[in-house]
């Protein structure tokens, strides 16, 4: 499909209609949007939640930021740090979830579609 | 004394002018590479995830947060740092949205919302409006930025000339000249062009921000808790410069009015920089330029890595000229603090190798800053002149049929107007604050751009009409309250934060869901049913 011409919308439109149809009719799909939606979701929410509490803590908590830890390291330079690890680590898990568990199924939904018979 | 040499400034000219000439070779070799819109627009979708990490992540270190969040960290400590933490979260929602974007979009950000509506024009011109309006609000904070520094670079302060100019001439020769020299860039060399420009740029950046960083950690025993007590010390501010509190939300005694709408604008500010990067037409427009949706993901992740050890380095670099150079040296180049990084980078360079080595740190500091004014600007334009080629010109005047050659001639015309028009606005804008523009624009981004295309990808009911409500409701909302804001000021000025998102991202939301029920266009499920199909899978994603 990589070459359909420099319009998107050709003459092919209904063909290709009907087979977007019979791939949200399959089974494999239906499971692969639920996981793709569920782990979206929660990645969200955690980025979300816990870069909100940083923001309001920063302003609103300062007391709590500018305890000290160790030497001039305090809360608000630790959790300002730890805001870049959870970013890395939230980034790699869900890149790896992605890569491991959806795209297998993917790549199924794909091949049951190039061969639409053969789906159940 | 005056605050740069002859010596500095010429050596800075000579290398700003060898980079030129190196980005204009790449510039020209791209354009012999280039053949048809997918090459234009999106570099032949034949980046590597590599590469692309590197040009997403130089799209996003522009000269204000290599030069401007260190100058606010010099001056206030911990604050700047919230900047970088800001950007940095940023780039999760991009990561999350990049794999969809990438099978489901073709170049622009309107593409996505534009195939759930049953008239698409109407999304495409509202997609174009606020791609363009985001992108001139951008291009005119990082000209305008380009501008004082390179006045500083070179050493031209008020009341002094360079070369028969005053600081006000070379300001304005500096936008007109960095203006045109990125037209002929965006215009000539493509996506192929600005995206090689991107990675050099990017590549030289990080190069400068690791030397320094060594240098100054090595002034410091390679001990963090060190440089952070020396910094507190010279920063005049003691301990409260390793807290939360000297540049946002200031506890202003007697007046809780006012520090309460302090903080709640620092908390707005922190929703437009961490939802607003997903927005922003020239990140989404690099999405493209890689083959497939897996490569896609990878490259944000190549950029959060490159953009996270960059953000790291520049809170090294911030404290360090706090700790090296000293509150009262910075303030007297630059108030803001925009030229700490340069001080500091004289300053090691001269404990380091004498009087030439300062010059020469100095000068190579400077010549990358420059570049990268060049690399950033030069990707705004190509995002805008793509969604005025593609989306206005291919889908609304020639009903989504126009000829290839004709789009192309079309992308490098309005290449040149957005230019001129940012141009023109720079040299009005010279006085305003870069920062609260950059802001700005990010909350423009969020609440216009963000609604529109998230409902479109997960929302079954969502239509056209609701898409075009959201892109105009969270774009108006965002303009019609800065104009009210303390930052335009006079009689108007009835709305109490400079920016606007805490409200805005909302407005944005609710008026793409009012759009969707209060219309009569029907909810097509065919249509829901080919984009979840194809943002999912690929299936037919060009």
């Amino acid at each position: 499909m990589r070459a359909t011409g420099f319009c998107s919308h050709g003459g092919m439109a209904e063909t290709r209609g009907t087979r977007y149809v019979a791939i949200n009719q399959n089974e494999r799909f239906i499971v692969l949007r639920r996981r793709t939606g569920r782990v979206t979701l929660l990645v969200s929410a955690l980025f979300l939640v816990w870069y909100f509490i940083f923001v309001v803590a920063c302003v609103f908590a300062r007391g709590l930021m500018g305890h000290r830890l160790a030497g001039h390291l305090n809360v608000a330079l630790v959790s300002g740090l730890l805001q870049f690890v959870s970013t890395f680590v939230l980034a790699r898990r869900y890149s790896r979830y992605s890569r491991e568990a959806l795209d297998p199924l993917k790549a199924q939904v794909i091949a049951d579609a190039a061969a639409p018979e053969r789906v159940r | 004394m005056s605050a740069v040499s002859g010596d500095a400034r010429a050596l800075t000219f000579a290398l700003l002018a060898g980079l030129v000439c190196v980005t204009l070779g790449i510039t020209f070799w791209a354009r012999s590479r280039t053949h048809g819109a997918a090459d234009f627009y999106a570099g032949g979708r034949a980046f590597s995830a590599r590469q692309n990490g590197l040009a997403l992540a130089g799209d996003f270190m522009s000269a204000a947060s290599f030069l401007g969040i260190s100058g606010i960290i010099a001056l206030s400590g911990y604050d700047g740092f919230l900047y970088s933490v800001g950007s940095l979260v940023a780039w999760v929602p991009v990561l999350l949205l990049a794999g969809f974007l990438r099978n489901a979009g073709r170049f622009t950000l309107a593409d996505v919302p534009a195939y759930r509506a049953r008239r698409p024009e109407a999304v495409r011109i509202a997609g174009a409006v606020s791609t363009v309006t985001v992108s001139v609000f951008y291009l005119v904070a990082q000209m305008v930025g380009a501008a004082a520094l390179v006045a500083l670079l070179l050493g031209i302060r008020p009341g002094t000339t360079f070369l028969g100019m005053s600081a006000g001439t070379a300001e304005t020769v500096t936008i007109v000249g960095v203006g045109g020299l990125m037209v002929l860039y965006t215009a000539y060399g493509g996506m192929k062009g600005t995206t090689w420009v991107q990675i050099v740029k990017t590549v030289l950046l990080l190069t400068a921000g690791v030397v320094l960083t060594g240098l100054v950690l090595g002034r410091f025993g390679f001990d963090l808790s060190r440089l952070l007590g020396s910094a507190a010390r010279r920063s005049g501010h003691g301990d409260a410069f390793l807290r939360p509190g000297l540049h946002f939300g200031r506890d202003l005694a007697g007046h809780p009015g006012r520090t309460l709408a302090g903080k709640l604008d620092f908390v707005s500010l922190a929703l437009a920089l961490g939802l607003g990067t997903v927005g922003l037409p020239h990140v989404v427009g690099r999405i493209f330029t890689v083959p497939d949706a897996r490569t896609a993901r990878t490259s944000v992740n190549w950029a959060i890595g490159i953009i996270g050890g960059f953000f790291l380095l520049t809170l090294a670099l911030g404290f360090g000229a706090a700790a090296l150079v000293g509150r009262d040296q910075i303030t007297a180049q630059d108030p803001a603090g925009n030229a700490a990084v340069p001080q500091l980078a004289r300053e090691l360079g001269r404990h380091l190798a004498g009087r030439a080595g300062g010059d020469l740190l100095l000068a190579f500091v400077a010549a990358v800053a420059g570049a990268t004014i060049l690399a950033v600007v030069a990707g705004l334009m190509m995002a805008a002149s793509t969604s005025l080629a593609h989306d206005v010109f291919g889908h609304v005047l020639m009903f989504g049929r126009p000829r290839e050659r004709q789009e192309l001639a079309v992308a490098r015309v309005a290449a040149a107007l957005v230019g001129a028009v940012a141009i023109a606005l720079s040299v009005f804008a010279r006085g305003l604050n870069v920062a609260v523009l950059v802001g700005l624009a990010f909350a423009m981004a969020a609440s216009a751009n963000l609604p529109a295309v998230v409902l479109s990808l997960f929302w079954r009911r969502f239509n056209g009409t609701g898409a075009v409500a959201g892109i105009y409701g969270g774009l108006l909302t965002a303009v019609v309250l800065v104009a009210c804001s303390p930052v335009v000021g006079g009689r108007f000025a009835w709305f109490p934060l400079e920016n606007p998102a805490l409200v805005s991202i909302p407005a944005g939301f609710l008026c793409a869901v009012a759009g969707t029920y209060l219309s009569r266009e029907k909810p097509d499920p065919a249509r829901f049913a080919e984009l979840s199909a194809r943002a999912l899978t690929g299936v037919g994603a060009s």
